[in-house]
């Protein structure tokens, strides 16, 4: 079993849901995560090349550019990091290469948020059951 | 000299050739067509010819035609079948219809049909089936044109409800998650009413969040995107499961809620929005029954399809009621004293479920105060 905190990338271009879900992922009481806030294109591919990820969650749109740009960046500089697309859209409206698969591993909907985002990550994460 | 005078110098353009596509089985009746556009003078015009609608219909395939000129009897086709089946496989060329006789109860149908104009064999001169030719274009152009603006409207009006929509999610989340922070502390311990506060909030974070996710619904129903999630799944099981779901609510407000469910009803369906109908139904014929009353939930099991039948013993509906149910924000019974609040979408959003799976929806009541029964039919065989 590895012993060091899971690091995970958080892309938004919306810099209070960003600092929100920071907060909410860092109180999960058995997530040990150390969440890392980003709200460009630009800064997240920076932390990317600069350090190890074990997660990284990005935004679908984000001020323009595309959020699959970092997961594909992910996909490359940290093959074993999990990649998790942050979505407004139900799975049905994204373009085939959104879809989980390739560099997408899963789809967090945003209205969902509340309800399953730590659930989701345990299970996207394989701590499931543990105590 | 600029271009732009130079051009306007210059003579103006012959108007360009008409293309125009005869459909007529008697070879002296096209004869006769053939010698009177002949003798048209100030347009260039290209006659093609076919006897048969199949014929017209590999033509108009082939490329464009301004105008059809059509027989009504054909070999292939009788009265204004042959109307109906050119102007659905070419819906943007102009039809000028050939009766036999002058028959106006005929060319009044042929005009609801789709034809822009009509002509009477034997009466129509050149200049007359020029006019009549010109004529026809012309009105078919603004028909194409209006309908391509209403397309346009209803595009744009699905494309903003959706944008709209999602620009409202990322409040929306920023609004739950932080309200859910506060309650379980994060911030520090509330005092009571600070607490009560918060739980007003919360409601109304998840009223607005589920108005949101309906128009959202609405938006994919009138663009015609939603798409299913289809997957063999039980929908006795799945009926079973919303009836339980409403046995409280049913209780507290006083009301028998009854079943009458089949064990086994497997189908290839998106299972997580037939469950949001069957929830829709259940809470409607709790939310519209008075105390004392009863609900009764069936399912039947026919040779090509399944039907749900929810009944209640509630407000009732006119014919006339029960012919707008089903269409966007209509709420039949607002004005009634004891009617309970809604934002008339959850129907709409039922019949645009059902309609997508192939199948359709339904209400009927004996009358006002006297119950109603709302059902639906899925078919046995997978939607597409």
């Amino acid at each position: 079993m590895s012993t060091h905190r899971l690091r995970l990338l958080l892309l938004d271009d919306d810099e209070d849901l960003v600092e929100t879900v920071a907060l909410v992922l860092r109180r999960a009481p058995d997530l040990d995560l150390d969440v890392v806030p980003a709200t460009t294109v630009e800064h997240a591919l920076r932390l990317l090349h600069a350090s190890r990820f074990d997660v990284v969650i990005s935004d679908y749109r984000v001020s323009g550019r595309s959020g699959l740009e970092v997961l594909a960046a992910a996909a490359r500089d940290h093959p074993n990091a999990r990649r998790l697309l942050l979505t407004g859209y139900a799975p049905d409206g994204l373009p085939p290469e959104a879809r989980p698969g390739g560099t997408v591993h899963a789809i967090l909907a945003k209205d969902d948020l509340l309800r399953n985002l730590a659930a989701r990550l345990r299970k996207i994460l394989g701590l499931e059951g543990s105590p | 000299l600029t271009p732009a005078s130079a051009a306007s110098s210059s003579p103006p353009a012959a108007p360009p050739r008409l293309r125009v596509l005869l459909v007529e089985d008697n070879p002296g009746d096209a004869t006769l067509i053939r010698e009177a556009l002949q003798d048209v003078k100030d347009r260039e015009i290209e006659l093609l010819w076919t006897d048969r609608v199949a014929g017209a219909l590999a033509v108009l395939g082939r490329g464009a035609v301004d105008v059809v000129l059509l027989d009504r009897s054909l070999p292939d086709a009788k009265d204004l079948d042959g109307l109906t089946r050119i102007s659905e496989s070419a819906p943007d060329t102009a039809i000028v219809f050939f009766t036999a006789h002058a028959n106006e109860a005929v060319a009044m149908r042929a005009l609801q049909a789709g034809a822009q104009d009509y002509l009477i064999k034997g009466t129509a001169d050149a200049p007359l089936i020029l006019r009549s030719i010109l004529y026809a274009i012309e009105r078919k152009r603004s028909e194409v044109g209006e309908r391509n603006r209403l397309k346009e409207m209803n595009r744009f009006k699905s494309e903003l409800l959706n944008r709209v929509v999602h620009e409202l999610n990322n409040p929306l989340s920023i609004l739950s998650l932080q309200t859910h922070l506060l309650q379980t502390g994060a911030y520090g311990s509330l005092q009571p009413d600070q607490d009560r506060a918060m739980g007003r909030i919360e409601r109304a974070t998840k009223a607005l969040a589920a108005l949101v996710q309906e128009l959202l619904e609405v938006a994919r129903i009138q663009g015609g995107w939603i798409r299913l999630q289809v997957r063999t799944a039980d929908l006795c099981e799945l009926t079973r499961h919303a009836v339980d779901a409403h046995r409280d609510l049913a209780i507290r407000s006083g009301l028998e809620l009854e079943e009458n469910i089949p064990t086994h009803a497997e189908l290839r369906m998106d299972d997580v929005r037939i469950e949001q109908v069957l929830n829709n139904l259940l809470s409607n014929a709790i939310k519209f029954s008075r105390p004392q009353g009863r609900i009764l939930v069936r399912l039947e099991a026919l040779p090509d399809q399944f039907t749900v039948r929810v009944t209640d013993s509630g407000f009732g509906l006119t014919p006339e009621q029960s012919e707008r149910l089903f269409r966007p924000f209509v709420r039949v019974h607002e004005n009634e004293p004891d009617a309970p609040p809604g934002n008339g979408l959850g129907l709409y959003i039922c019949k645009g479920i059902i309609e997508a799976h192939g199948g359709r929806i339904w209400c009927e009541s004996p009358g006002p105060g006297q119950g109603a029964t709302f059902g639906f039919a899925l078919p046995r065989s997978a939607p597409s």
